[in-house]
């Protein structure tokens, strides 16, 4: 069975199962390994992707549930020569320690300033409850979310 | 670990509710199984978990959450209609929900994490028949209908009416939920919502409560009593935990009861501590580390102050209406 989807801005027919999960045919068969897999039930948000552009936990979600739609991972953001504003300022501000949270905080902080070009700390604090991280305490998560919302202003 | 196995799993989207329940029919004629995907976020963890599979047992997956005949949310007077495909974002973001029905937009809020909310469906809520569902405590107290599809035509079932026991339901294998039906109360009227949990998101509810008063003749409302009551058939063990609700009127007489029974899940292994004396919140009378939120239009001199519960383990309350 064959499944036709756009990720990343690429349209694709993949013949694939399509109750298999999102985040397994993103990892092994398109090799988008930016997403990860933390706790495979939905907890902990490594694997959030955006689906039409809201975030959901790619671990939770049918391939063929897809079928149509828009997904975008973190390799759809910028690449290491061409990061955005947000992926910088997580760069600068310390956000990142570890890294397995960071495709996914990426994400969901994507989605928020894509709704919300200047949020508050609480706004970024709910776009972020979702995931979880354990090195930075999230303070510096928030503080690179903030600014990265200030860079996007200046340089979308 | 089976989610390997879920590749294996036969899956289908129908284009149209008919074509859904045309399918539902003719599998359960043949006693197939068959899983109506919405959400997926009880399934998916389901499979996690679960044993592997193997191929001749596989249930028939069928992704429900695209049909139009089960999107949206409408308002007819002053009759709420959830489809059973809206997910708990579009919940808490409608603007009729966010005006007429303000409890069920607090819950929503309260229900995991965005991507969770992005996904899940009070319907799935329902029919997963978790004892630690967020939703169905909220609909408890809103004394929600549900409305029930199948070929052979549909029904309405009250939510007291739904449950038969754990996990289980008055749900035929032919048939699937259409939509939930509220009849609103008036625009205004108090509510409360409070979960607690061991953090604010994520958290599977330790205690869930959902408050709604109706105000008449200018007076704060009367009554209140605790969820679920005894009369409910699919509470098993109504002695087990000792917990109490009390609620207080300012304005009027004193509440009528708080029932001494609670429903308990097997995964809780805690059994009832008494509560600190003079304790006012679920959140301070269990142990430090449990967070909550709360919500409500319960302000001084508005009646009703929900609070003073004590429990442990999970269990869900409800307040009934005054005027019932």
């Amino acid at each position: 069975m064959s499944v036709t989807l756009t990720v990343n801005g690429s349209l694709l027919t993949l013949e694939a199962p399509p109750a298999a999960r999102l985040l397994d045919v993103l990892r092994e068969r398109l090799g988008l390994t930016g997403t990860k897999e933390g706790c495979g039930e939905g907890e902990c948000g490594a694997c959030t992707v955006l689906v039409d552009g809201v975030p959901v936990n790619s671990c939770l979600v049918a391939l063929g549930q897809c079928a149509g739609r828009e997904v975008t991972t973190v390799e759809g953001l910028g690449d290491a020569q061409h990061l955005t504003p947000l992926q910088e300022a997580m760069v600068t501000e310390g956000g990142a320690q570890c890294g397995i949270c960071t495709p996914g905080m990426l994400l969901s902080a994507e989605a928020l300033l894509r709704e919300k070009p200047a949020p508050t700390d609480g706004e970024i604090r709910e776009a972020i409850a979702g995931n979880v991280c354990r090195c930075t305490g999230y303070q510096r998560i928030v503080n690179a979310i903030t600014e990265g919302a200030r860079r996007r202003e200046v340089r979308p | 670990m089976s989610v390997a196995g879920l590749a294996l799993h036969p899956f289908t989207a129908p284009r149209n509710l008919p074509e859904a329940l045309g399918l539902l029919a003719e599998r359960a004629a043949r006693n197939e199984k068959t899983v109506l995907l919405a959400g997926g976020t009880d399934w998916f963890v389901e499979r996690h978990v679960a044993p592997p599979e193997t191929e001749g047992t596989l249930p028939l997956v069928v992704d429900v959450s695209r049909l139009e005949g089960l999107r949206g949310v409408s308002l007819d007077g002053d009759t709420l209609r959830v489809g059973a495909g809206v997910t708990y974002l579009e919940l808490r973001k409608d603007p009729r929900v966010v005006a007429r029905g303000p409890l069920l937009a607090a819950m929503a809020r309260d229900v995991g994490a965005l991507q969770i909310q992005a996904r899940g469906t009070l319907a799935g809520n329902l029919a997963s028949g978790s004892p630690a569902a967020d939703g169905v405590c909220a609909l408890a107290a809103l004394d929600a209908t549900l409305l029930l599809r199948s070929v052979r035509g549909a029904r309405r079932v009250p939510l007291s009416g739904f449950y038969t026991g754990y996990r289980k339901s008055v749900l035929a294998p032919d048939e699937l939920i259409e939509a939930i039906e509220i009849a609103l109360p008036p625009a205004g009227s108090p509510f409360a919502w409070r979960k607690v949990g061991t953090r604010q998101a994520q958290a599977i509810s330790k205690v869930a409560l959902a408050a709604l008063a109706v105000v008449e003749n200018g007076r704060a409302p009367a009554s209140a009593s605790a969820w679920p009551p005894s009369r409910r058939r699919w509470l098993s063990s109504p002695r087990r935990g000792r917990s109490g609700c009390r609620a207080r009127s300012r304005r009027s007489p004193p509440p009528i009861s708080s029932a001494p029974s609670s429903r308990t899940s097997p995964r809780s292994t805690t059994s009832a501590r008494p509560p600190p004396t003079g304790a006012t919140s679920p959140s301070r009378s269990s142990r430090g580390s449990s967070r909550g939120s709360r919500s409500g239009i319960f302000p001084a001199g508005a009646g009703l102050t929900p609070f003073g519960l004590r429990a442990t383990g999970r269990l869900q309350w409800r307040l009934l209406r005054a005027s019932e």
